[in-house]
């Protein structure tokens, strides 16, 4: 952290390398203390996160354009030693970067933000039950982060992040204006009932206060990818995505990125996920109506 | 060293914006690692040496010539685009975002090249460019700003620090 940011007011940069998980625990903690106690603050935390981006996913689309025949004629003889090359290999993803640490930033964001929607002066009390709150949630995160690493040494880099994260970076980018007005059509549903070889016509009427806008057909690691997008009564954008998955099944479950919530499940070859702003009670209200809407 | 060479051609086209520097500058980044190779040392992080090699080589050298002979910049939204295999709408988003990092001051796009693309600590980031820990802070700080919207000059006025000045 900057040697100014350690006063009372952290400066953008303390914000950025905080949103970044950049930062020690100590200094993290400072930020937090600084959070809680300004609204300010966290105002523009938020203005800073706005100018975060999917920069990798973006620039991971240029790898392939590479003139590999080019730079492979021009690279030098006689090659680096054996040594040398033994060392080369494909970087890690840093989990410290991650949209993960994000996700953290948001939740804590959220949980501070929660607390002072309940009043104004937070009791020792109270403080003390949200920071247990935050650490059960830090844990799951971590444990999920570890899972992220140990996938990511097993898979393609660009496969690391996995669907639910690639659908949330995506999420993030909606607004009620995003889906208004009614952008659908059936051609899109029925190219992407066919291609996902799923009826989703039902999927369009069965959740409660959430109304249909349009299908779109997208892709993650070459499998199709359905997006059903709904607005909900309060203007809220929700998605509903089916990806192919030879995954075990699983029960729903629910989780956080990019401060978005998430319910999601395995069933009969299919992963599906519901994603919104919008709490786990609603949110997982309308996966259960989803879910018995699609014939698996 | 054949694994490294997308991402280091990718970062010398988010330099130079311009493919056939960004060749120039893999090529040159080839034949200095092999010049050096004997000051690599084994265990430590060959990407990162490459990428140190590349930006030592665009500020010395490649930057200057292009400057000094007038050559310019192509125009960055002509050059950053891509053959997008996904949905339309994807391919916009990322073309968007392609040339929003396009369009940042120099500075403030190598920071977040090797930052937020290539996931480099900000202490590998600093290293590499040979800059304070402190200047990646500032320059990514400015560039998230500049992303989201918020007025530059308030923003500076407000938050630079001191004795820090953007090169671009």
């Amino acid at each position: 952290m900057s040697s100014a940011g350690k006063a009372d007011h952290p400066r953008d940069e303390d914000l950025v390398a905080y949103l970044d998980g950049e930062l020690s625990l100590s200094d993290r903690q400072l930020i937090d203390r600084a959070l809680s106690d300004s609204a300010e603050l966290r105002q523009r935390l938020e203005l800073l996160r706005q100018g975060d981006r999917p920069f990798r996913a973006a620039f991971d689309t240029l790898l392939d354009q590479a003139p590999m025949d080019r730079l492979l004629a021009a690279l030098p003889e006689p090659t680096l030693t054996a040594s040398v090359i033994s060392t080369t290999q494909a970087p890690p993803p840093r989990p410290a970067n991650d949209w993960h640490s994000i996700g953290v930033a948001a939740m804590l964001l959220l949980t501070l933000g929660i607390g002072f929607a309940v009043g104004f002066g937070t009791s020792a009390d109270r403080a003390g039950q949200r920071e247990i709150a935050l650490l059960a949630e830090l844990d799951e995160m971590e444990a999920e982060l570890e899972e992220a690493e140990a996938a990511a040494d097993a898979a393609p880099v660009v496969a690391a992040k996995g669907w639910r994260q690639a659908v949330a970076d995506y999420q993030m980018l909606f607004t009620t204006d995003s889906l208004t007005p009614d952008q659908g059509g059936n051609a899109a549903l029925a190219l992407a009932s066919e291609r996902v070889g799923l009826p989703l016509d039902p999927a369009t009427r069965a959740a409660t206060g959430l109304e249909f806008r349009r299908a779109q057909l997208l892709a993650f690691n070459g499998k199709p990818l359905v997006q059903l997008a709904y607005l909900g009564d309060d203007g809220v954008p929700v998605a509903f995505c089916i990806i192919a998955s030879n995954k075990p099944e699983a029960d729903t479950q629910y989780e956080v990125r990019n401060g978005l919530g998430i319910v999601h499940w395995i069933i009969g070859g299919y992963g599906l996920m519901v994603i919104g702003d919008l709490p786990e009670d609603r949110l997982s209200r309308i996966a259960s109506e989803l879910r018995k809407s699609i014939d698996l | 060293m054949e694994a490294h060479l997308p991402r280091l051609w990718r970062y010398g086209l988010s330099l130079s914006r311009n493919p056939s520097v960004a060749e120039d500058l893999v090529q040159s980044t080839c034949v200095r690692a092999l010049e050096r190779q004997a000051q690599f040392r084994q265990g430590t992080n060959l990407r990162a040496w490459l990428f140190t090699i590349l930006s030592s080589i665009w500020k010395n050298n490649l930057r200057a010539e292009k400057v000094r002979t007038g050559g310019g910049f192509a125009d960055p939204e002509t050059e950053l685009v891509f053959d997008g295999s996904a949905s339309m709408e994807t391919n916009n988003l990322f073309q968007r975002v392609l040339s929003e990092v396009s369009e940042l001051p120099e500075a403030q796009r190598q920071a977040v090249m090797l930052v937020y693309v290539e996931e480099f600590t900000y202490r590998e980031a600093a290293h590499i460019l040979d800059v304070p820990i402190g200047t990646i802070m500032s320059r990514l700080s400015a560039a998230r700003g500049k992303l989201a919207g918020l007025d530059p000059s308030a923003t500076c006025a407000r938050r630079t620090r001191d004795g820090e000045v953007e090169e671009n």
